[in-house]
């Protein structure tokens, strides 16, 4: 019991009146014992294959296969490492860059387009603006992949596709986004502080950018890991819209060093380590930005 | 008022402006200038890029650009097949022999006769050759093959006392007791259910045509459940039925570990087999073997292909005698092909590169055997067509097989059922059929 209060933060016990065999007590009574028991199965369930994965990185294309997969065999990582680095004229360093321009410079964008868009719907009446909405709902519930190939037929009538702009600029736009926009201004910019501004003589662009904009900003960065993420994981848009392999993200490009008899490769180490140093910069991004994603999930929660 | 509309006709000035610009950008990355003929070239290695090198070095008047796609079936010909309908399709590209009738199927290959196809003709295996011609068309040139023949752990068949490879389909099953008898986990072989080209490479050796062309009726025949193919189909069915056999998917982690543990004692399989046994079962070394594949008739050296390509000119080039002669040279020089052997591991199907050092020389992985010769001195049935709608028909069949393995039922039912299904599709795709 005295082990289990050292748990509590100092805080707690300081500031509340309750005995600490209580605080104790309540900490492991049955119903948290389970709580915590299932939490920690949840966790172990989520993170294992990303444990195999990072385990996988250190063998070889024989020891994935034949040795046991939660532990070490043969330390290869370093050769995995150089191979990944090097193999066809180092294009892998390549796609990650890729990946990176597509997904800050889309989600930049996209966050850009959403928030103006949003805005708008949310704080101007104009004709149509009920239809609009529609519409943007509507959207939301169209797979992005059904749109992936007229998209490429856009492109390839306007002679873009195999450039950077194939994929960008249909990553631009977001229905999510706009909504998530519309719902965040509705609830966070006041009229009462837009008309205050107008008093004092800004014009619409200026309430825009200097009183609205910075409300909206917990908002944008929501926005932003939404549709980075979703761009980092699109494999079809690319897949169509590209067949130079230098513009190729990084999941496309380890998806041509998969094995197919036709191809006459055998990469799996190499694809594994590729996979593993992919979703390091995602995890890193989640580690820090995690607030303003659950703040996105509550998003969703309370309007969806 | 007029101030918002002001605003509004600026922004779409602006918006115009912006759209304008991006497509300038992208329009002067592939307007063509009058300089040598450019062609794209679309294959699934790297080193198509180095080839494409070689022939521009040597050709002032093309100059071609090699770009590597992704290979699996199910990304790369929608890909190719769409881009001929945008009307942006490379020029060349490679295509499997089996997706060679879809693609024809879909106006997406340029008959290479009038280009001078019986010219080169000579120059390649006849049963390669054979792949790429349908109704009289020359739909490229064969890049290379994969005749079958058995890959099998000689030290797992010594342990089970038997001291030659099976010679026939006979013998193999009378291995595969022996085997079975080293431990409930051995066995002589795993039978894939979704492994499709596998099957049908199966049942091309043993002479069950599954789809040619009737060109009396103008229609495709369908025979997927002859008698010749429920002949394949009840063989594994015994040893199915005794357990003798495993049924993992080939390429699957415990598929990979069977063979590299020795566990999985064989693999019948195409002559680009060899590298995935080596490069999976590194420790292997020594102990795997290839042999001629098991006959349905002693004697006789009858086997199916499985994989194997061909370079073909893309419906729609503008520049289709340019793009042959990139082809051509591509499957006949040996700049080209050098590479394609050394460094891409084809088992050439130009009959010059069939003498390259590297296509006759001892593995010493495979204590020394001529690896390639085993697959050499083989014959193939010409009259093996793939069908209109691959995608399909596999999709389908894998299903079938599948269920008929999982279920334990036969897998004669499963030939039924496939060809009711493929008889449906071809006709709902308004492709004249007869079946029988």
């Amino acid at each position: 019991m005295a082990d289990a209060s050292l748990a509590q933060k100092p805080q707690a016990s300081r500031h509340t009146q309750r005995p600490r065999e209580a605080i104790g007590a309540r900490a492991f009574s049955p119903r948290m014992i389970a709580a915590y028991v299932f939490l920690v199965v949840v966790t172990a369930y989520f993170l294992t294959p990303l444990y195999w994965l990072a385990i996988s990185t250190t063998k070889d294309n024989t020891d994935l296969f034949s040795s046991f997969g939660l532990w070490f065999a043969h330390f290869n990582l370093i050769q995995n490492l150089s191979d990944t680095f090097t193999f066809e004229n180092g294009i892998y360093l390549r796609w990650i860059l890729n990946t990176v321009i597509y997904a800050v410079v889309g989600g930049l964008l996209a966050t850009v387009v959403s928030v103006m868009a949003g805005y708008a719907l949310a704080k101007y009446r104009f004709p149509g603006r009920n239809l609009i909405s529609a519409l943007v709902l509507g959207a939301v519930l169209v797979p992005v992949t059904t749109l992936a190939l007229p998209t490429y037929l856009l492109m390839s009538k306007v002679n873009m596709t195999d450039t950077y702009w194939a994929v960008l600029l249909p990553s631009m736009l977001n229905p999510i986004g706009v909504f998530l926009a519309t719902i965040y201004a509705r609830a966070s910019v006041p009229d009462d502080l837009m008309d205050a501004a107008r008093t004092d003589g800004a014009g619409e662009l200026r309430v825009f950018l200097q009183v609205a904009a910075p409300l909206l900003v917990p908002g944008m960065v929501t926005i932003f890991l939404f549709q980075f993420v979703a761009i980092w994981n699109n494999f079809f848009l690319p897949l169509v819209v590209l067949s130079d392999a230098n513009l190729y993200p990084v999941n496309l490009g380890l998806a041509t060093w998969n094995f197919d008899p036709a191809s006459h490769q055998l990469l799996f180490n190499l694809i594994v380590t590729g996979s593993f140093l992919a979703v390091l910069p995602l995890i890193v991004m989640f580690l820090f930005l995690q607030r303003y994603w659950r703040a996105g999930l509550a998003f969703g929660s309370l309007t969806g | 008022m007029r101030h918002w509309h002001k605003r509004v006709f600026f922004s779409l000035a602006l918006l115009l402006g912006l759209t304008m610009i991006l497509s300038a950008c992208g329009g002067s990355s592939s307007t063509q200038s009058s300089g040598p003929v450019q062609l794209t070239f679309w294959g699934f290695n790297q080193q198509i890029a180095e080839q494409a090198d070689a022939f521009n070095k040597t050709h002032p008047n093309i100059h071609v650009t090699g770009l590597k796609q992704p290979s699996g079936p199910d990304q790369y010909y929608p890909k190719v097949l769409t881009a001929v309908k945008a009307g942006n399709a490379p020029d060349v590209a490679l295509i499997e022999y089996q997706y060679i009738p879809t693609m024809v199927a879909n106006n997406a290959l340029v008959d290479l006769t009038k280009y001078g196809a019986s010219d080169v003709k000579s120059q390649f295996d006849s049963s390669a050759w054979s792949q790429v011609v349908e109704g009289g068309a020359v739909y490229g040139y064969p890049q290379d093959t994969g005749p079958m023949g058995l890959f099998y752990n000689s030290a797992t068949f010594k342990k089970a006392g038997i001291d030659h490879p099976p010679a026939t389909w006979d013998e193999f099953a009378q291995d595969a007791v022996k085997i079975h008898a080293l431990g409930p986990n051995y066995y002589i072989v795993s039978f894939p259910p979704k492994s499709t080209g596998w099957i049908q490479a199966l049942m091309w050796q043993a002479g069950a045509i599954w789809f040619s062309v009737d060109t009396q009726a103008n229609a495709w025949k369908v025979s997927i459940n002859s008698d010749a193919a429920k002949k394949v189909a009840s063989y594994w069915q015994g040893l199915l039925d005794k357990g003798l056999v495993a049924t993992l998917d080939d390429f699957s982690n415990d598929w990979n570990a069977g063979l590299d543990k020795g566990t999985i004692a064989s693999w019948p399989s195409a002559v680009w087999g060899q590298g995935v046994v080596k490069g999976n079962a590194a420790d292997a070394a020594g102990k795997w073997s290839v042999a001629p594949m098991p006959q349905w008739q002693a004697g006789s050296k009858q086997v199916g292909m499985w994989g194997g390509s061909a370079i073909s000119v893309i419906g729609g080039t503008k520049h289709p005698k340019e793009a042959e002669e990139f082809v051509r040279w591509y499957l006949t020089n040996d700049a080209s092909l050098q590479i394609g052997v050394k460094e891409i591991g084809w088992f050439p199907s130009n009959l010059n590169a069939r003498k390259y050092p590297e296509v006759n020389s001892p593995d010493a992985y495979f204590s020394n055997q001529i690896v390639d010769a085993t697959f050499t001195d083989i014959t193939t049935d010409p009259n093996w067509t793939w069908p209109p709608d691959l995608t399909a028909v596999n999709q389908m069949m894998g299903n079938d097989f599948a269920a008929a393995v999982a279920n334990k039922t036969p897998l004669s039912g499963a030939l039924d059922q496939l060809q009711q299904q493929v008889v449906q599709d071809l006709k709902s795709q308004n492709i004249n059929v007869v079946s029988s």
